[in-house]
């Protein structure tokens, strides 16, 4: 019979035969196999220059983020939704929040459907902004719209808006009654994906959240269509039987950047045209953070410890008891996602309070 | 201790002394990392001592509708396919196929193969179940080599689907009524799978048109149709006494056998 | 305002339709079966979850809901029990009080996870698929330090917070947090308070409803027995 030989592998094909046995053999001697300190994060840049935004007339906030060689770049784009009046709002604080509607994807060298990592992240960062109450709908609706008139004599038209040019708006006869809304589309790209999904998805969080501060908003007026021809419908619903007339109004968004203001996040002081900048963008909102947790054989015994910020083959793969926070500085929690996927590791509540604690400390140093 | 419910997560009422030897059944799994014995299913549990307190034997009693092979459990499959040496059986829909050898019938060699055709069921005893490699079936009795009541089962029979543990009261339970009270209705050869599928023939069963003896003359012409009834109705029967309280069995066999 | 009928689906191995507040849902559980190529691993039985709702064709909400259920279900289920095989679970909203499309509220996801958990509990325990314990999830709303078990929408919409908390039940005990989901404006030590109270209610819950759905079950199931 054969004999049965020990075969010895160099530690990065093991690292990749074996992710698991990897990781114990790292954290058993006090590493992990990116090298960092068991509750180290991995250090974010933010791009502090808006040039997406300024080089493109469709972005009116964006933000770039870099996190070792993961490149997330968030674009906002807007859409105009008429809003219905009626809905009162009289029920609660809660339903006065909207929320942004990402698209994320991840590059990977060819396109097609989105993943479900990726329909998983954007639903996440839709449902988490929507109830950390950020972005009130007061803040997205749009008031003192104006209308564009057009002078016979120039052959041009202006622009006038209620509260810029009263007197000019009270000449015109102004007949819109209808109220309309901004929507938040964001467009997250994410290059050379090396974290792993619930880092990613505290990428796209801050990144989302850096927008949101920096985004502009244009304003917006109304011109007639003169030119649209009267069509003819014949209304069943009503009396007026017979010919009605539909001007066709269109919504422009003036492209004039001296007339863009902030968008006016809860929490978050507005003054003037620009945010206070004693403010970082993250009080309000808070900061996303990650951990996992993994009981590793310790001699006898086990020992159970909390590794912040996952990455890596071995650390997704092999860890299966998660705990996803977001923290505010003032310690508020918005947002705890935790899952004991691994009964050996089980999150205690113990581990879970250790995990908010440093959760906090990472959002007050943002 | 037997017969009280039980569910998963609940204390697994055994004598832990480490001198007894515990033999576990379905239902009940030992971890093996900690090597301790948890209940893993909602049903009745059943804990047998030995008379000597030397062992102990523990399982759960439950429903289910999906079977899981275990060796020699006896089965009824449907032959779907030929793979070199073995036909593909199939025990239940969407299920894994188990393998029957073409040498597991009794005096079969390279040469005398048996001739089964996809879509044949055969009655056979699962020879070999390991979760991680595929099932092997076999047709022999392994205690006398020879037949014993295994290979292919008649087409004039009929196949229909019972739950398991109704399945598993009909094969094992000596005393049970169900087949008892049919036998005064009509005459009746059966085979019950263990994987819920149970095969049954009354009289000539439901032969089809061409195996029809013509019959000698002077002989009156054998009705096929009677027997095709009481096959169905005793199916029927079989299948609705799973959801019928003992008191109530009497009233359904006279429904069923009404018009035979 | 619970009710659970199980066995109610012919085809499937296990199933069972609940009803929790203004939420109904009906889970089927089919396996182990053979699974495509692409799902088989080789020491563990592999889970396909799917949700639909119920209203419409699902969407990135039910993807969600569907990723939090198999992290969920996949450290519970005895995976090692059922190597190579699949596990189908699908759960069909019949009544989703979140997705109302006559009122502006915004839709909320935790009665919809909590229903969905309960539900294939039941489901999974009629398939006879193997447990390592047993689990119930509640639904909470938290508004200044009151806690509402199962709240309807409307108290979803006035709270500070809401949770989606399911506990693993071992030897009658809530013993460990499986799954928490927690949104909203959350103080620390309103979560610990939530949570201490939870564990209360959730062992409540599985004494009086858990054991008595399953014992009516089993019940079912040995009907024909003398």
């Amino acid at each position: 019979m054969a004999e049965l030989k020990q075969v010895s592998f160099p530690p990065d094909v093991l690292a990749r035969i074996a992710p698991d046995i990897s990781l114990h053999r790292h954290l058993s001697v006090g590493l992990r196999p990116n090298l960092r300190n068991f509750t180290e994060f991995k250090p974010v840049d933010i791009a502090s220059n808006n040039e997406i935004t300024d080089s493109n007339a469709n972005v009116f906030g964006s933000s770039v983020i870099k996190s070792g060689s993961t490149t997330v770049i968030n674009t906002i784009t807007l859409g105009v939704v008429e809003v219905n009046r009626s809905a009162n709002a009289a029920t609660h604080s809660n339903n006065d929040f909207t929320t942004v509607y990402p698209v994320v994807e991840i590059a990977r060298g060819r396109s097609g459907a989105p993943t479900d990592e990726e329909m998983i992240l954007s639903q996440t960062l839709h449902e988490s902004i929507l109830h950390s109450r950020l972005i009130p709908k007061t803040a997205l609706s749009i008031k003192n719209y104006g209308s564009a008139v057009y002078d016979a004599a120039t052959g041009k038209y202006t622009i006038y808006y209620p509260d810029l040019n009263p007197d000019e708006f009270e000449l015109i006869n102004f007949n819109h009654s209808k109220s309309y809304s901004f929507v938040l589309l964001s467009h997250i790209k994410i290059f050379s994906k090396q974290v792993s999904t619930s880092s990613l998805f505290d990428l796209c969080h801050m990144s989302t959240i850096q927008a949101l501060s920096r985004l502009a908003l244009p304003r917006v007026y109304i011109s007639d269509t003169s030119s649209g021809t009267k069509v003819s419908i014949r209304s069943r619903s009503s009396n007026t039987r017979g010919l009605v007339g539909v001007s066709k109004s269109n919504i422009n968004l003036d492209s004039n950047k001296d007339l863009y203001y902030p968008l006016s996040l809860n929490g978050a002081t507005v003054d003037g045209d620009a945010m206070v900048d004693s403010e970082g963008p993250f009080d309000a909102s808070g900061v996303s953070s990650n951990f996992g947790i993994i009981s590793i054989p310790e001699e006898e015994d086990r020992k159970t410890v909390l590794l912040a910020d996952l990455e890596g083959e071995a650390e997704e793969s092999s860890i299966l008891s998660r705990l996803s926070i977001i923290a505010t500085k003032d310690n508020v929690i918005k947002k705890i996602s935790l899952v004991n996927g691994d009964s050996d590791s089980e999150i205690t509540l113990d581990l879970l309070k250790q995990a908010i604690e440093i959760s906090k400390i990472r959002a007050q140093q943002m | 201790m037997s017969g009280d419910l039980i569910i998963p997560g609940d204390f697994l009422p055994i004598d832990t002394d480490s001198s007894i030897k515990t033999t576990i059944g379905p239902g009940i799994y030992k971890n093996p990392q900690t090597q301790s014995i948890l209940p893993t299913n909602a049903g009745l549990i059943n804990i047998q001592k030995s008379k000597a307190g030397t062992n102990q034997l523990v399982y759960i009693e439950s429903n289910s509708k999906r079977y899981t092979p275990q060796t020699n459990d006896f089965v009824i499959g449907i032959v779907t396919g030929v793979i070199g040496e073995s036909y593909k059986v199939q025990l239940q829909d969407f299920s894994p196929a188990v393998l029957l050898s073409m040498m597991a019938f009794p005096n079969a060699t390279k040469k005398n193969r048996p001739n089964l055709k996809i879509g044949q069921a055969v009655y056979a005893r699962v020879s070999e179940a390991i979760p991680e490699i595929e099932t092997e079936l076999e047709c022999i009795d392994p205690t006398t080599g020879k037949e014993g009541g295994f290979g292919l089962l008649d087409e004039s029979g009929y196949i229909f689907e019972v739950n398991l543990n109704f399945a598993r009261e009909l094969l094992f339970n000596a005393n049970s009524i169900f087949l008892e009270k049919l036998a005064s209705k009509c005459k009746f050869e059966i085979a019950v799978g263990i994987n819920g599928k149970v095969w049954i023939k009354c009289g000539e069963g439901i032969k089809i048109e061409k195996d029809r003896v013509v019959p000698e003359e002077g002989k009156p012409v054998r009705d096929n149709t009677r027997d095709l009834k009481s096959t169905l109705a005793a199916a029927g029967f079989l299948v609705k006494c799973q959801k019928l309280r003992v008191d109530q069995i009497d009233a359904e066999l006279q429904k069923q056998f009404k018009n035979i | 305002m619970t009710s659970v009928n199980t066995s109610l689906l012919q085809k499937s191995d296990g199933s069972a339709e609940l009803l929790l507040g203004s939420t109904k849902v009906i889970a089927s559980v089919t396996g182990p079966i053979e699974p495509k190529a692409r799902q088989e691993l080789p020491n563990q039985a592999s889970l396909e979850i799917l949700i639909r709702p119920a209203v419409g064709l699902a969407t990135t909400r039910e993807k969600l809901l569907e990723d939090k259920l198999r992290s969920l279900l996949q450290s519970i289920i005895v995976r090692f029990k059922y190597p190579r095989q699949l596990i189908q679970v699908v759960v069909q909203f019949l009544i989703s009080d979140s997705k109302r499309t006559e009122t502006d509220l915004v839709d909320y996801t935790s009665n919809d996870l909590n229903a969905a958990i309960n539900c294939c509990y039941y489901a999974l325990i009629d398939a006879g698929i193997a447990l390592k314990a047993s689990f119930v999830s509640l639904s909470i709303a938290v508004k200044n330090g009151n806690l509402t078990v199962n709240p309807t929408v409307y108290e979803l919409a006035q709270s500070d917070s809401h949770h989606v908390i399911c506990f693993n039940i071992e030897k009658g005990k809530a013993n460990k947090i499986l799954l928490l989901e927690s949104q909203g404006d959350i103080k620390e030590d309103e979560l610990f308070a939530m949570i201490s109270k939870a564990v209360e209610e959730a062992e409540k819950v599985h004494h009086e409803q858990q054991r008595k759905f399953v014992k009516e079950k089993v019940e079912n199931d040995y009907v024909w027995k003398q």
